[in-house]
């Protein structure tokens, strides 16, 4: 046996380990993340016990009781159909998560394979998934999503795959630039000389060293795709009415703005807040992600 | 050129070239000549053996490495293992010279994968080639290898930045002895750490040499590194080998000139010695293998160059027995 060993080098970690994963600990150590993180819970909670919260369904229309200012039977009043404000804003929030969620999620099932794809094959493969990313990257985003809506009707999976779609060359091109580098580490080389098959070397060499900046931009497109909603909503593209999202009251509320413009202030704030909520956990994700800011992994 | 016979020899390799192609523009693509990082290299190992192969950065020694192993593609020659020419072999065959051949890097920190435990960086030869297949055998087979490169057993759960550089290195020694290779080739395994732990690494590789019959190609930018692990010594210079003789010559009585001046870098511990012994001081970079001077390539930093270096490319010559020279004047 061999004598052990750099006891002059002592190890860096050694004892107890904290409980708590660590990106989990730096995220509570950041505190936007720690405010926009609270916000986003507090939203879903809003969303996920909606009808508890609320005496009115988001559909049910009164229109004797029309464009009520905010009251405490109408927190935040009623809209053109007499629908209550509130209500609607709730169960917006379900869509509004919803799809800024499923947008995300799609747009990584997308553009992590491609990315990886590319990226361990090169050659031509390369190229062709990058020129198809290309060439659907000039495809205006509205353009895609029109076609889309039309094809399939305004429901929220169809908008969460236009959104998708459009995110996802971001996520196949982030991801490539992160696999090519590994790619060239030694760790990797190492596999491939003892006949790694590629299907391991993909999923497990180059996917965890590769998947971080891509959680760091997902955090941040959940915000995008809120906001993408709510721009296709402007343009009758979003989610049908009447089911309510952020996106088509608010673009409601600018149609009556002379009338009820008070209308125009849950809709857009919660918007707002919501879309920099996700902006901050994604800046804290990438400071205690990003090895360059916290040191070696 | 017959240095051993390939028979006896787990590898050898036969006028090794290996040229990257400097493409430019993007769509014409014009070859505009080649990096000849390997230009007509042979080398035998024997079973068992330590050959030292020592350059300065750039001369080529890794891209050797990464030809043996399947990293880069040769663009000529011949690579033999147990008398099978490795660039010929079919799946089945490759699978199993992948089994039998490891490799150790330089780096101690991006050759593991900072993601994965010790445990499972030791178990990937053996998934890779479907040995000690149940769960407990693996991890059995994994405390045995923590144990015999020095590691406790009890380490196999922890991830890389845990560890030092000098245990990561052992780990990664673990990670190439695993599937029972009989050729390791080792790219500067003690280059990244500091000295003391050097020599803790160096006497691991030679115990390891010792119980399992490996053969090494140990890569080196100095001599003084691979003086007591190897057996024979081979000094290369921009893709070509200059000098390949058992290890006493090379240290005693050096023929090539870049022999002789890259052992003066070598500082002698006897300072009597030491202040007597003539010096051939390396001046100016090595050129770039792009463009590689004609005849000797040596010969724009050779102390004892004459006309005939430009003109005529010396061969490997056995000048004393076992002692293969490649210049015009010896
Ligand atoms: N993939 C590559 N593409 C182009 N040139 C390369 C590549 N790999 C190595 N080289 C070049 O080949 C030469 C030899 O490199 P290398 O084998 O790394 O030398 P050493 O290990 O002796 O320092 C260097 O000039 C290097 O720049
Ligand atoms: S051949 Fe000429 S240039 Fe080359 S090493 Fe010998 S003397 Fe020097
Ligand atoms: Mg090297």
């Amino acid at each position: 046996m061999v004598k052990t060993s750099d006891s002059v080098e002592p190890s860096s970690v050694d004892t107890a380990r904290i409980q708590l994963p660590y990106w989990l600990a730096g995220l509570l150590r950041h505190r936007l993340s720690v405010i926009g993180g609270s916000f986003i819970l507090f939203v879903a909670f809003l969303a996920v016990f909606a009808p508890l919260l609320t005496g009115f369904e988001p559909t049910e229309v009164d229109p004797p009781n029309r464009f009520l200012r905010p009251s405490f039977e109408h927190l935040l009043g009623t809209d053109y159909l007499g629908r209550d404000q509130f209500t609607r804003l709730i169960y917006g929030a379900r869509i509004s998560m919803v799809v800024g969620i499923f947008s995300v999620v799609i747009a990584s099932f997308i553009g992590v394979p491609l990315g990886l794809t590319a990226a361990h094959f090169g050659g031509w493969t390369d190229s062709a998934i990058m020129r198809f990313i290309d060439a659907k990257l000039s495809i205006p985003g509205l353009i895609l999503a029109m076609m889309l809506l039309l094809m399939l009707g305004g429901g929220v999976l169809t908008v969460s795959i236009a959104l998708g779609i459009n995110l996802s060359s971001a996520q196949a091109r982030l991801i490539r630039s992160q696999a090519l580098s590994v790619k060239e580490r030694e760790y990797f080389h190492a596999a491939r000389a003892m006949g790694t098959s590629n299907w391991r070397l993909i999923l497990l060499h180059m996917m965890p060293n590769s998947i971080q900046p891509v959680i760091v931009q997902a955090s941040l497109g959940v915000g995008f795709a809120i906001l993408g909603e709510a721009s296709l909503s402007f343009l009758g593209l979003g989610v049908t009415p009447p089911t309510p999202t952020w996106g088509n009251m608010l673009s409601l509320a600018f149609q009556y703005m002379r009338s009820a413009p008070y209308l125009l202030f849950a809709p857009g704030v919660a918007i707002l807040l919501l879309v920099m909520s996700f902006s901050f956990v994604g800046d804290g994700l990438r400071d205690v992600l990003d090895p360059r800011l916290k040191g070696k992994i | 050129m017959s240095m051993t016979t390939s028979t006896r020899s787990v590898l050898d390799i036969r006028d090794l070239q290996v040229h990257f192609p400097v493409n430019r523009g993007v769509l014409f693509i014009k070859n505009k000549g080649a990096v000849k990082a390997v230009d007509g290299v042979n080398l035998s190992i024997a079973p068992g053996e330590t050959v030292g192969l020592v350059g300065e950065s750039g001369s080529g020694k890794t891209t050797v490495g990464r030809a043996i192993i399947g990293l880069v593609k040769p663009t000529g020659g011949v690579i033999e293992f147990e008398g099978n020419n490795v660039l010929e072999m079919n799946s089945a065959a490759l699978r199993q010279f992948r089994r039998q051949v490891g490799v150790v890097f330089q780096d101690p920190y991006g050759s593991l994968n900072p993601r994965m435990t010790a445990e499972r960086i030791i178990s990937e030869p053996l998934v890779a080639h479907h040995l000690f297949n149940s769960k407990q055998e693996r991890r059995a087979r994994v405390q045995e290898l923590l144990e015999i490169v020095g590691l406790n057993a009890g380490m196999a759960s922890r991830y890389p930045h845990e560890f030092s550089g000098g245990q990561r290195q052992r780990i990664g020694i673990a990670r190439a002895i695993a599937s029972d290779p009989t050729l390791i080739i080792l790219d500067e395994p003690v280059s990244a750490l500091d000295v003391s732990i050097q020599a803790q690494i160096i006497n691991l590789l030679d115990e390891l040499q010792d119980r399992l019959q490996i053969a090494y190609l140990f890569i080196a930018h100095d001599l003084s590194v691979v003086r007591h692990a190897s057996d024979r010594v081979a000094v290369m210079y921009l893709g070509k080998l200059m000098e390949v003789a058992p290890r006493d010559a090379v240290y005693d009585n050096p023929l090539h000139p870049y022999t002789k001046a890259l052992l003066s870098a070598v500082p002698v511990p006897d300072p009597e010695i030491e202040k007597k012994r003539e010096r051939t001081i390396l001046t100016g970079d090595i050129p770039s293998p792009t463009n590689p001077p004609s005849g000797c390539v040596f010969r724009t930093r050779c102390p004892i160059a004459d006309e005939a270096c430009a003109e005529s490319i010396p061969e490997l010559r056995e000048v004393t027995p076992g002692q293969h020279v490649a210049c015009l004047k010896v």
